[in-house]
């Protein structure tokens, strides 16, 4: 194995530079520095560069080893630890007292057998040969080493014997990772089918979901709009009749015919109230005023000179009376005592015939009297009947008069009414229907400030051409007349 | 000129009738037409009834094919259970 070795500031050598290959050998005198280099190599592959190895007077020194393509450098001052520098890497700078992995696995440490720890690369100065002269415990341990292959060899057997065993083993489980990874690879193929077809069905679910719905809506607009069409044919194909014109016309026959009854009405109420008399009641208040005075001056002179024979009469009447009042008075004793007579029990008979004859006699007296009284209370009962008939005249004259203020208020009225059918005949007289609006009015009139009609106009319309349909027009239309 | 107003009142009764059967319809076809904007068709109110007729026909088939294929996908489905029971039985 060919390599290089250099250092710097290393004991003795300011400055040395070795290469070597195959078996190489240093000579020279004592403290030549021969040893030097040998302690530089083990110090730079073990990390065992110590401070007394640095040359007096230097501050740094630096070993470097150049062996199979790599380049290994420490370097260290006195205070300071060895730093490695590999390859040009610093990645090794703090170590401590470890030796760098790259640096170890050059192969060159030490061997450790059990207990004992051998050393094929460096001798000690002054050694024998290696193995001769080493120790008996190293010697021991070394030859055990050895001797141990035979186990390993046994060892190896069975290890080989399990290894066949256990490669058996892992073909089995190699058929059955195999089988497990084919049912997987067949369960993912189908977990993706079974992916792909719910995405489909979720899909065309809801696609099917809309065209039935479509489907739907538009079965309900065709029947819908065939529906409407029938419908809207038949209305119009349906025409209400206007019964304006017939209801216009027959009003304007009813106002006539109201017009006509009203006419003929009023004709005969004109009659009637030309053919009324009304009494001149002016002399009545005089007449009745008179027969007041009278009934007030019955019992005065004028009175008496008007009718002094009645007057008489009813003196003698109201003496008759008296005498009735006093025979009646007679004829109550009379009963009086006829009834004393019943009432008298025990009293002789010759006693109570005599008593009874007196009576009879003036009870017979007094019937006489009252026939006669009778005749004058007839008497009585005419002047009464006649007061009654004075007071019924009066009465009479009050009514009517009454009768008077009653009919002239009805005359009033009539008047009033014939000037309304006398209205009512001038405007169903003369009154036009326009063609234009259906309106009624009469032309020369207030109303008729904004439609015009030929003269002796129609009842209804206007003649076709005429001015006044074209008045009417240019009045509808807002044209200047 | 009663009873001919009698008539003309029963005949604007049925007119009113059907202006009032007239409205419903169209306040139905105004619903259908509002639920086809929001299924898609936006033209709806534009096109006759053969028109209507002939697209409702047109989907019916396009439905009817869908159908179809919901029922091969279902069908599929259940091949891909059968084979799922296989491979979980083996």
């Amino acid at each position: 194995m060919a390599f290089t070795i250099r250092g710097k500031n290393f004991q003795a050598h300011e400055d040395f530079h070795l290469e070597a290959s195959g078996l190489t050998v240093i000579i020279g005198d004592s403290n030549e520095g021969k040893s030097s280099i040998f302690r530089a190599l083990r110090g730079l592959v073990r990390n065992e560069l110590g401070a007394h190895y640095l040359k007096i007077g230097s501050k740094k020194m630096e070993v470097t080893l150049e062996i199979e393509g790599h380049t290994y450098s420490a370097s260290r001052t006195r205070s300071g630890s060895t730093k490695y520098l590999i390859d040009g890497s610093d990645k090794f700078t703090s170590v401590g007292s470890n030796i760098p992995e790259p640096v170890a696995s050059l192969g060159l440490g030490e061997i450790e057998l059990g207990k004992e720890a051998i050393d094929p690369v460096f001798a000690p100065q002054g050694s024998g040969q290696f193995l001769i002269e080493e120790k008996a415990p190293a010697l021991n341990a070394v030859l055990g080493a050895f001797s141990s292959t035979e186990r390993l060899e046994r060892g190896k057997r069975e290890a080989n014997s399990q290894a066949s065993k256990l490669n058996s083993e892992a073909s089995t489980l190699a058929r059955q990772l195999q089988q497990v990874e084919e049912r997987k690879a067949r369960l993912a193929a189908l977990s993706s089918r079974a992916l792909d077809i719910r995405a489909s069905l979720s899909s065309l679910e809801k696609e099917v979901s809309r065209q039935e719905s479509l489907v739907s809506a538009l079965e309900d607009l065709i029947r819908s709009a065939t529906a409407l069409d029938r419908l809207r044919e038949a209305v119009s194909r349906v025409a209400v009749p206007s019964t304006t014109d017939a209801e216009r016309q027959l009003r304007t026959l009813i106002a006539a015919s109201q017009a006509t009854a009203a006419a003929e009405q009023s004709a005969r109420l004109r009659t009637v109230v030309s053919g009324l008399v009304v009494p001149d009641t002016s002399a009545l208040p005089k007449a009745l005023d008179t027969v007041i005075r009278l009934d007030v001056l019955i019992p005065e002179q004028q009175r008496l000179k008007l009718n002094k024979a009645w007057f008489e009469r009813v003196a003698a009447m109201a003496q008759t009376w008296s005498q009735i009042v006093s025979d009646y008075a007679l004829f109550k004793a009379v009963r009086g005592a006829h009834d004393q007579v019943l009432a008298l029990q025990g009293t002789s008979a010759s006693k109570i015939a005599e008593v009874i004859g007196e009576k009879q006699q003036a009870v017979e007296a007094a019937l006489q009297r009252i026939d006669l009284l009778l005749g004058r209370e007839k008497l009585l009962a005419q002047l009464a009947a006649a007061m009654e008939s004075a007071l019924a005249l009066r009465g009479s004259l009050v009514e009517v008069d009454a009768h008077r203020t009653t009919l002239q208020s009805r005359a009033d009225f009539l008047e009033a009414e014939f000037t309304v059918q006398r209205e009512l005949e001038y405007r169903i007289a003369h009154q036009v229907t326009c063609p234009g609006c259906g309106e009624q009015f009469i032309p020369d009139s207030e109303e008729g400030e904004h439609h015009h009609a030929i003269s002796g106009s129609a009842p209804t319309g206007f003649a076709p051409g005429s001015v006044g349909s074209q008045s009417h027009r240019r009045a509808a239309s807002g044209a200047p007349a | 000129m009663r009873q001919v107003q009698s008539e003309v009142k029963v005949i604007d009764e049925r007119r009113q009738v059907l202006l009032r059967e007239q409205s419903v319809a169209e306040h139905r076809v105004s619903e259908a037409i509002a639920k086809l904007k929001e299924l898609g068709v936006e033209n709806a109110g534009d096109l006759n009834v053969a028109d209507l007729a002939a697209l409702r026909d047109k989907t019916r088939e396009a439905l009817t094919q869908n159908l179809a294929t919901v029922r091969s996908q279902i069908a599929e489905a259940n091949k891909v259970f059968a084979e799922y029971e296989a491979v979980a039985q083996s």
